[in-house]
């Protein structure tokens, strides 16, 4: 009878109170070790939402075209590079400025930063990719977007909704450019 | 009056880090750039706060460091003792949840034009201010295969999302160009970041709606909606105006 009390008693005590306990034993023991914490990002000077963006750009890069022309009305500067979707770059880079040694002197950052280092995506790690292939669908026809400029002219005048004579200029400006006669 | 004045300085150097971040964003070549990290905003923050307390690096490190007191609303509305770089670093998680609106609020806009997608209400009826709402199951129809780029309309409101952001980062002179005909079609040449910048804003907002199931306030668009930056941009001119008479009489 008293066992069963105690048992009774002591569920209710781990059930109220334990529970918080153990959690701050766990985090006393996990900061003492120098571990990192088990809630990343609490408090106000946490990472944001830099680990969704950096997931974001791995999982774009087989999506966008890779290369540095105009699709659709967006030119990617950077799309021909090969390592636009990885951010080790900046690590080098920063740490070879001269405020970064100063920077993990604050206290709130210092034992965070070693720590809550998220993994950095490497070129050699293999993502999931989703079951379909992604593949950006065509615009529809009469959007005012300039498409993929290597299609030339024709495709301009084919989509875009010009007046006559404008039209007349790109016919000209095409066959100069087709035949290589200087314009002026 | 110690006080009052910690408070300006703090103010100042917010202004000051804004400026910086902006910049930082728009100027950005790598994709890492563009999402500050820590570390970067670390060391934007404490070149702000020298210039303003021209000071040291160091002397200018142990002061942020320390607690001042500042005006705070948790956990009541009065003065608090508050460790003054948490203070200033406020700067850009403000600066991060208005970047997310108005890319949101531009694809939504644009989607509810284009598809027709979301709904208009008004949270009361005396209420002028409407609201653009997309419901939940808008929101799974947008997130699957991630139609809301690939698809022809969402990568159209994408663009759109992409033109607003550069616009609130004051880069469209230098990254929005109009050509052909009648400068009808808009070319945004952008870094690759940035495009995920945008996208990942959207993703995660959809990502919300639908966790709660609920309709999402995705966009403001009509009623009376102060830009995030036009406090703090009204105090740098204040801050130039300052600095100029300061290095005039003396």
């Amino acid at each position: 009878m008293l066992a069963l009390l105690h048992l009774v008693s002591y569920w209710w005590w781990l059930s109220v109170n334990g529970f918080g306990l153990i959690l701050k034993v766990r985090s006393y023991l996990r900061a003492r070790a120098g571990l990192p914490p088990v809630t990343v990002g609490h408090g106000v000077l946490n990472q944001g939402h830099r680990f969704l963006y950096e997931r974001e750009l791995v999982f774009l890069h087989d999506v966008l075209p890779k290369d540095a022309v105009v699709h659709d009305g967006l030119q990617l500067l950077d799309g021909a590079n090969g390592r636009r979707h990885l951010v080790d770059a900046d690590v080098a880079v920063v740490a070879a400025a001269p405020a970064a040694a100063s920077a993990p002197t604050f206290p709130a950052i210092a034992p965070a930063a070693p720590g809550t280092a998220l993994p950095e995506p490497r070129a050699d790690v293999i993502l999931p990719t989703p079951p379909q292939a992604v593949r950006l669908a065509p615009l529809p026809t009469g959007v005012p977007v300039l498409p993929c400029f290597g299609e030339g002219l024709n495709s301009i005048v084919r989509r875009v909704p010009i007046s006559c004579a404008s039209r007349s200029c790109l016919f000209f400006l095409s066959l100069s450019v087709r035949c290589r006669v200087p314009l002026v | 009056m110690l006080c009052l004045l910690t408070l300006f300085w703090l103010l100042f150097e917010q202004a000051l880090l804004l400026e910086a971040l902006v910049s930082e964003i728009r100027t950005a070549s790598t994709s890492a750039e563009v999402y500050p990290s820590a570390v970067t905003i670390n060391a934007q923050m404490l070149s702000a706060a020298a210039r303003v307390m021209k000071t040291s690096e160091s002397d200018t490190m142990e002061k942020l460091q320390q607690k001042v007191m500042l005006p705070v609303r948790k956990p009541a509305k009065g003065m608090a003792l508050v460790v003054a770089h948490h203070y200033l670093k406020r700067v850009f998680g403000h600066l991060n949840g208005s970047l997310t609106s108005v890319a949101v609020a531009a694809f939504v806009k644009h989607i509810h034009e284009q598809k027709g997608m979301g709904s208009w209400s008004s949270s009361s009826a005396s209420s002028t201010r409407r609201v653009l709402k997309l419901s939940g199951d808008e929101c799974v129809e947008l997130l699957q295969e991630d139609a809301f780029f690939t698809d022809a309309h969402g990568r159209l409101a994408i663009l759109e999302a992409l033109a607003k952001l550069i616009e609130e980062i004051e880069g469209t002179s230098s990254m929005v160009t109009w050509s052909g005909p009648n400068k009808a079609s808009r070319v945004i040449r952008c870094f690759y970041g940035h495009f995920a910048n945008v996208s990942f804003r959207v993703c995660l907002c959809f990502l919300r709606c639908m966790s709660t199931r609920c309709a999402c306030r995705c966009a403001v668009v009509v009623g009376a909606l102060l830009s995030w930056q036009a406090p703090a941009r009204f105090l740098l001119l204040f801050y130039i105006n300052w600095t100029a008479t300061l290095r005039a009489r003396y």
